[in-house]
């Protein structure tokens, strides 16, 4: 029904649904600016106005390897989207652009894929893994974590969309197929690649299970398994302010990407609804 | 496009064929490398380790040995139980909290709607440790909410996490909590696509708001509801980290799963051969229910 009636109940329902969504970020981002006390009380202090202490944030940058975790999982979610983006596009470019039945035949491999659940392949990939020497190492992690399904059913999805007129007149101009894929189809699929690098991103940024089974030496700990450990070791598991405060860091360079890219996020959120 | 057709053959037809060919074969080479090695392979492997008792010392082929002892593993049945019950919960709850927070969005204006499906969306982007962190503080019993509610209650402190009655529901609506953000977009979007005429014919012909919405409205959206349907039960069935955190599949396997099961006994027991077995019977099951799934789509399309 399109009404457009500004002030309905629904409208404050809306609303109010809005705000309980908020306020897992509210409680992090609260109870890392307060000490450990406030957070002890009953009921405890989270309002955001009063008692305000960087306490938290300083013992996590100056006791913690935060930085390395970070740059860890920076360097992880970066390697893997650009490698996405780099698989997907040469793979969704020859399936966009020819449909032979062996094509046809290996794009329904590459959506079986995209539907196999990690379950069955966690261990396989475990003792792979170790056989290859990847293990604890931010290669091996790298290469164990691309995934491209996806990105090769978005790629082929977006640049089936891509008018055919542009590559007739180019091939009719003389263009190789390698030069069409750079300067054609490359440039126009901006959109899609950018989608596609956001997820992989988020995805190898809030995979914790991957990346504990992987990598095993202290300075090889990504910001997920960093933020796991203060749960798990004995004198971290009371120091609330300090879960929070580490935790609200791990979320900014999600919520910059989020909030600069949201436009490309959607895209992609919706193009994956498109059945091909 | 490939031309397939026998046309009289040029001079360096069969030359630019074999060229095509391998320019394919470029392109294709990279994803066909992670996949015959990250995915294939593993695949396969998987598979024969099941009929072994791999460990990291020594290997021997015990045949259906693994699987025999599976099916008659309490444990196992356990946590297909457990399992069950997550599914039931966040499976109905994620397609109806969905519909119903589509249902209120998508009336609204362009800028209120993305703003409420971006904020939707957001704890989808929290990690999974990082939700951890929240509600084990918020479920603590020796400081905070928890206690602070029991004594206003005259109840005596307990820990959510020892009762999977409690703490099944509770890991249930985390999950659709956090996943709740794709199918609203995928419900938001469809229904933006339902014309407004069938909307007209029905209030002619004397139907109410919400005999509109579950006679006209829902039907509509039946392709999505599969998709999403689809996709939340493979999710079900690969349920872990929840489990893993919180309850340690505890206590006794009331809330294992059985992907926590083919962690512990590959990591915690090191029997990877029945850990693989595990692994095949699951992706067995997925396969099986992903399929009929398909199959309904595709008889209502």
């Amino acid at each position: 029904m399109k009404k457009k009636r500004k002030f309905s109940v629904s409208v404050l329902i809306l609303i109010l649904v809005l705000i309980l969504f908020t306020v897992p970020f509210y409680i992090m981002l609260t109870g890392s600016l307060k000490n450990n006390s406030a957070l002890e009380l009953k009921p405890p202090d989270f309002n955001i106005f009063k008692n305000v202490s960087l306490r938290s944030y300083i013992e996590a940058f100056s006791t913690r390897p935060i930085w390395r975790w970070m740059s860890n999982s920076v360097t992880a979610a970066v390697s893997v989207g650009v490698i996405n983006v780099f698989v997907a596009a040469m793979a969704g470019y020859i399936f966009a652009r020819r449909r032979t039945p062996v094509l046809k035949a290996l794009f329904a491999v590459v959506i079986a894929t995209m539907i196999l659940p990690q379950t069955m392949l966690l261990i396989p990939n475990y003792l792979v893994a170790t056989k290859l020497n990847l293990r604890d190492s931010m290669i091996g992690l790298v290469l164990t974590s691309v995934n491209p399904a996806y990105g090769v059913f978005l790629c082929r999805q977006y640049m089936i969309s891509l008018p055919n007129e542009l590559f007739e007149a180019a091939e009719l101009d003389g263009c190789s197929e390698l030069a069409k894929f750079f300067r054609i189809a490359v440039p126009l699929s901006w959109p899609a690649f950018g989608s596609l690098f956001i997820f992989t991103f988020l995805g190898i940024w809030n995979d914790f299970l991957w990346q504990s089974i992987m990598m095993t030496s202290k300075d090889n700990m990504t910001l997920a398994m960093g933020i796991q450990s203060l749960l798990t070791s004995g004198s971290d598991i009371r120091k609330y302010s300090l879960q929070f405060a580490v935790s609200t860091f791990s979320m900014l360079p999600v919520f910059l990407l989020f909030f600069s890219c949201q436009k490309a996020f959607i895209k992609g959120i919706t193009a994956g609804s498109i059945k091909g | 496009m490939n031309n397939n057709t026998k046309i009289a053959v040029r001079p360096g037809l069969r030359k630019r064929r074999r060229r095509q060919f391998l320019i394919a074969l470029l392109f294709l080479a990279p994803w066909a490398f992670f996949f015959l090695v990250f995915k294939l392979y593993p695949f396969l492997y998987g598979i024969v380790i099941s009929f072994t008792n791999y460990t990291l010392r020594s290997t021997e082929f015990i045949g259906l040995d693994n699987y025999r002892n599976l099916l008659q593993d309490p444990r196992f049945w356990l946590s297909v139980r457990s399992m069950l019950f997550f599914a039931l919960i966040c499976i109905p709850g994620t397609i109806f909290t969905a519909l119903m927070l589509a249902r209120l969005i998508y009336p609204r204006t362009a800028s209120l709607s993305t703003f409420s499906k971006c904020i939707i969306y957001l704890p989808g982007l929290i990690c999974s440790v990082v939700i951890v962190v929240i509600v084990k503080y918020l479920f603590s019993t020796s400081i905070g909410v928890l206690p602070w509610i029991c004594e206003k209650l005259g109840v005596k402190v307990f820990s959510v996490f020892d009762h999977p009655a409690l703490s099944i529901p509770l890991m249930s609506v985390l999950i659709v909590f956090t996943c709740i953000g794709q199918p609203v977009v995928l419900y938001t979007a469809a229904m933006d696509g339902i014309p407004q005429e069938l909307y007209d014919a029905a209030s002619i012909d004397g139907a109410g708001k919400r005999q509109i919405f579950w006679k006209v409205t829902f039907p509509l959206l039946k392709p999505t509801t599969t998709l999403i349907l689809v996709t939340t039960t493979i999710n079900s069935l690969q349920l872990f980290v929840y489990p893993m955190l919180f309850t340690g599949g505890g206590p006794y396997f009331s809330t294992s799963t059985p992907m926590l099961l083919l962690y512990n006994s590959a990591f915690n027991s090191g029997t990877f051969g029945y850990s693989a077995a595990i692994g095949v019977v699951l992706f067995i099951f997925t396969g099986f229910l992903a399929a009929i799934q398909f199959r309904m789509t595709r008889t209502d399309n």
